[in-house]
């Protein structure tokens, strides 16, 4: 596991990952992060934050099957580790605590 | 199957040139399937620009061809043994090293040049900055400083009057004691049976001295040596001379006419402590002899105060604190002297290099601007000869191509490419810093006779100068090697070989002429320095001083030359080579009275003045010019007792009219020394031409002449003879017939201003000197760069000869773009120059005028030496038979 920080973006494209279970990748995942914050999110910066997950081991990934709609190339298909999956547990357990700190707003 | 609207084709071209191949498919796919997307919900145009967009922020690190992660996806790529890569970079380097001998040699040179004037000029600034840093108390010890207030009292002096210590202390709880020293100006006369010396160099201190900074003793109590008031601290030196071998604490010598006992003896003082002293007499012993009134006066500036202070924090809280006491206490009584003053606390660390603005300080003093200068100087060297390296080493670049791809080809990476060129760069500075180091040591000797220091360098027993000199290699090392190291191995196996023989003129080309241009521009700063410094030190030496310095001879009278001063006087002018004498006090270039006059009317005024005490042939023997009124005669009984001869400036501060001339008769008064409370009233009966009493640091003052013969001690003489050492024989047998006991102690006059001017006459050698290197390297660097251009264009040279071209056509065409290059640097170096040249003058009341001729001469100096350098290989070039340059292509 090469560090355990995970940027804002990189956190969203994980959990989208997570959430796709079957057919992660990343047209996919940048739909679904777009469908959830109605951001724009573009191709490239999508790619490199998997790229990254990959080399901290958050994510693993194979190259699947090829469609029509690509042109005959193949797909590479994200899944979540159980790394992944226990940073995410944290960075949620870690957040849950400071929210529990922080004071009413009267 | 419907066919496929895929993205424009060249998009998908792009993304292949950078993208790796094992992403390509992926990413390329991901594309496709957005473009469909996008195709179907938002139109043809917007879908091909979002991808294009897309394909743009492809273009990052993360998928980008060349990056590392990449690299080392990359199975064919297998790191070489680094131990025998290593080998071989240290092979080929000195073979290169070896091959290219001129190129080697002017490297060399001007790296081994420019390390040792930088090294030198390090150690040079490293013991500068180590004054006063081994008192154990060092931290919190300060001195104060006066800083005159109001149009009368300007200036900053380091005397502080005798009152200040105790008061603060009673006053301030952060001052946990004070010491003050009194500096005996005059030589004592030092008698232990029958050895009889005049001795410099004491001071009247507290008996806390030792607190205060450590003094380490050979022998004797430090605690009780100066707490009575007939004893004496001194020196392992003198207690040597008078003493030899045997123990000196505890003798009884006689200084002047009283017996006092050696309480102590102390070690030769550190180099590095900013007061110089011999002996130490008890301040009691001062006290004794001046009236308490005086010894609680604010106005008497002549001793150095120092506090130590309970903690280092409080300098600056007390510094503002000491405003109001000062007010309160010292205006009073200097108010009525007619000025004031305000204090600063100045820690004794920054004694030496700080106080070079300061008036009437005995320190040892450094001078914190031609310090910081220098250095700069030194690196403007060091940074001259990295140019050399870099010019030389990418002007060869082309050479090397195709070195460098036969290394690509066998599947050298540029990382390795990049170690190869900074190994050359290593073993080039580093044999330069060796050979530097030697020369070094050999050197050192004569830089510490030079500036009278005693500084050490020996690298393998001073860890630090080590750990500097490995940094300051590793420093100069990426200086000049790093850059060419990345153009080298960025040369390509087959491409660019082919278009940098096309087009000679390289990248690099553009960096190198501004790296020319920033060598001349150093260059023509220096010798702007030099030329400003030695105008400006010979204008010292040789400006007219209002009176003729040359020939003049001065003495203090003791004994009976001094009970009997007229007879003295007539014995003196019976010495055949003596033109005219004065008995006087205040000489130029001596000790000058300060003090003041009062102007009875209209309304009564005390104005700030030097006086001179003279008597009736003072004005004729130093040669004042009388510009009005007359100077003092004999033949007006009224000269001795009512009349002044003032000087231009003293017309123009004291108000007394439009043109010397009104001067004449106006009243004047002046407190008279030798009896309290009386005044003497007079007239002013002449004004001569002003002239200057002090180093034309400073700006002639207020002065007053008259006649009052208790007030004089010393002896001026005018020699008419050539025979200078005839008549000072002479006169050392007039002086011993009067037996005074004390030997003749003389001084001449042009003497005392030729040692003002030391530190300048120093700074202008050493820029000289430095300059001088600054111009060899430089020149020697285009003078590599000029063979190499002409080796470049040796085809051309021969073709255009063969179509007619002249000697001087071809001349003219490879000099004009050096000449160019040296003009620019003009062009940058004047204007900062003439910055710095202006301010460092600012520092002189009286200074040469920057004119547009030193700046000329200065480029002009320039242009020559590089012309001559640049002109004998272009010279060789434009006569060479073109059949030897063509018949090879």
């Amino acid at each position: 596991m090469k560090g355990t920080h995970l940027g804002e973006f990189e956190e969203l494209v994980l959990l989208a990952t997570g959430i796709l279970t079957d057919e992660a990748y990343a047209v996919k995942i940048a739909e679904e992060i777009h469908s959830h914050t109605n951001r724009t999110v573009s191709l490239s910066p999508v790619h490199s934050a998997l790229y990254r997950l990959e080399k901290k081991g958050f994510v693993k990934s194979e190259l699947g099957g090829a469609t029509n709609v690509r042109g005959g190339r193949r797909k590479r298909i994200y899944t979540m580790t159980s790394d992944g999956r226990e940073m995410l547990d944290r960075i949620r357990f870690i957040r849950n605590n400071l929210w529990n700190l922080l004071p009413e707003i009267s | 199957m419907k066919p496929l609207n895929t993205p424009p084709s060249f998009l998908l071209f792009l993304l292949n040139i950078y993208c790796p191949d094992n992403l390509l498919e992926e990413i390329e796919g991901d594309l496709i399937e957005n473009y469909q997307f996008n195709l179907w919900q938002k139109g043809k145009f917007y879908a091909s620009l979002l991808c294009a967009l897309d394909v743009i922020r492809f273009f990052n690190p993360t998928t980008f061809k060349k990056s590392k992660s990449i690299k080392k996806a990359n199975i064919y790529y297998t790191p070489f043994n680094p131990v025998i890569m290593w080998k071989n970079y240290f092979t080929i380097a000195r073979r290169n090293l070896w091959r290219q001998k001129e190129n080697s040699l002017i490297n060399l040179f001007g790296l081994i040049t420019g390390l040792i004037a930088f090294i030198l000029i390090g150690l040079f600034a490293f013991d500068e900055f180590q004054f006063d840093k081994f008192h154990t108390n060092g931290d919190r010890v300060v001195r104060i400083v006066t800083e005159g207030a109001g149009a009368n009292s300007a200036g900053s002096w380091a005397g502080t009057s005798p009152a200040i210590g105790p008061s603060l202390q009673q006053e301030f709880p952060e001052v946990g004691d004070h010491l003050r020293m009194y500096r005996i100006s005059q030589k004592q006369l030092f008698n232990f049976e029958g050895q009889t010396f005049l001795e410099t160099g004491g001071y009247f201190a507290e008996a806390n001295i030792f607190d205060f900074f450590d003094i380490p003793f050979i022998s004797g109590n430090p605690n009780t040596a100066l707490t009575e008031r007939d004893k004496v601290v001194i020196s392992d030196n003198l207690a040597r001379k008078y003493f030899g071998s045997e123990e000196a604490t505890g003798k009884v010598i006689k200084i002047g006419r009283t017996d006092i006992v050696v309480s102590g003896v102390f070690e030769e003082l550190s180099s590095h402590f900013h007061l110089d002293f011999d002996f130490l007499l008890p301040f009691q012993n001062l006290m004794d002899q001046v009236s308490d009134e005086r010894m609680n006066s604010w106005v008497w500036q002549d001793f150095n105060t120092y506090l130590l202070l309970n903690d280092t924090e409080s300098i600056y809280s007390l510094e503002t604190k000491l405003l109001g006491h000062i007010e309160k206490y010292a205006h009073p009584q200097t108010l009525e002297m007619g000025f004031s003053y305000y204090v600063h606390l100045q820690p004794v660390r920054k004694i030496h290099l700080h106080s070079s603005h300061l008036q009437n300080d005995h320190a040892q003093r450094g001078n914190y601007g031609y310090l910081i200068g220098l250095l700069w100087v030194g690196l403007f060297i060091l940074m001259i000869a990295c140019i050399n390296f870099i010019n030389l080493s990418t002007a060869k670049a082309v050479k090397r191509t195709k070195e460098v791809g036969i290394r690509k080809v066998v599947g050298a990476q540029k990382r390795e490419l990049i170690n190869q060129f900074l190994v050359e760069a290593g073993l080039t500075v580093t044999i330069s810093m060796i050979v530097a180091c030697i020369a070094v040591v050999i050197i050192l000797p004569y830089l510490n006779e030079f500036t009278g220091k005693s500084i050490a360098f020996n690298p393998f027993d001073d860890p630090r100068i080590l750990i500097v000199l490995m940094a300051l290699t590793s420093i100069t090392i990426l200086l000049s090697g790093v850059y060419p190291a990345f153009v080298l191995s960025g040369l390509s196996s087959a491409g660019h070989k082919v278009q940098s023989l096309l087009k000679p003129e390289s990248k690099g080309e553009f960096l190198r002429k501004g790296l020319v241009v920033s060598q001349f521009a150093l260059s023509i700063l220096l010798i702007i320095g030099v030329l400003v410094v030695y105008q400006q030190v010979r204008y010292l030496n040789h400006t007219d001083l209002g009176f003729n310095k040359e020939q003049l001879v001065h003495f203090p009278l003791k004994g009976s030359t001094f009970n009997n001063f007229t007879t003295t006087k007539e014995e003196f002018l019976k010495i055949g080579g003596i033109e005219s004498a004065s008995i006087c006090f205040g000489i130029p270039g001596d000790i000058i009275a300060g003090d003041q006059v009062i102007i009875p009317f209209p309304e009564r005024r005390t104005l700030p003045s030097r006086i001179f005490a003279v008597d009736h042939d003072y004005v004729e023997t130093m040669g004042f010019e009388v510009i009005a009124g007359r100077g003092f005669s004999e033949d007006f009984s009224t000269d001795k007792s009512h009349a002044f001869v003032i000087n231009e400036t003293a017309v123009v501060n004291l108000e007394l009219g439009n043109s010397p001339e009104d001067a004449i008769g106006k009243d004047l008064e002046w407190q008279m020394w030798s009896e309290n409370d009386t005044l003497k009233k007079g007239k002013v009966i002449g004004v001569v031409k002003d002239f200057h009493y002090a180093s034309l640091h400073e700006k002639i003052q207020t002065t007053v002449m008259h006649i009052d013969p208790s007030s004089c001690w010393k002896m001026v003489a005018r020699i008419s003879s050539s025979d200078m050492p005839n008549v000072i024989d002479k006169m050392t047998e007039t002086w011993d017939q009067f037996n005074t006991g004390y030997p003749l102690d003389y001084q001449f006059v042009d003497a005392s201003f030729g040692a003002m001017y030391e530190e300048e006459r120093k700074l202008s050698t050493l820029l000289g000197i430095f300059t001088l290197l600054a111009i060899a390297i430089a020149s020697i660097g285009i003078f590599g760069l000029s063979a190499f251009s002409v080796q470049q264009r040796y085809s051309e040279i021969g073709i255009r000869k063969v179509l007619g071209a002249s000697v001087v056509d071809i001349i003219q065409l490879l000099s004009k773009e050096y000449l160019i290059l040296i003009l620019i640097a003009l062009a940058i170096a004047t204007p900062v120059g003439w910055y710095v040249m202006k301010n460092w003058l600012q520092d002189f009341s009286y200074r040469i005028t920057l004119d547009i001729w030193t700046f000329l001469f200065a480029g002009a100096v320039t242009l020559i030496i590089a012309g001559l350098t640049v002109s004998y290989q272009n010279i060789r070039a434009a006569l060479m038979n073109p059949v030897n340059a063509i018949r090879d292509d």
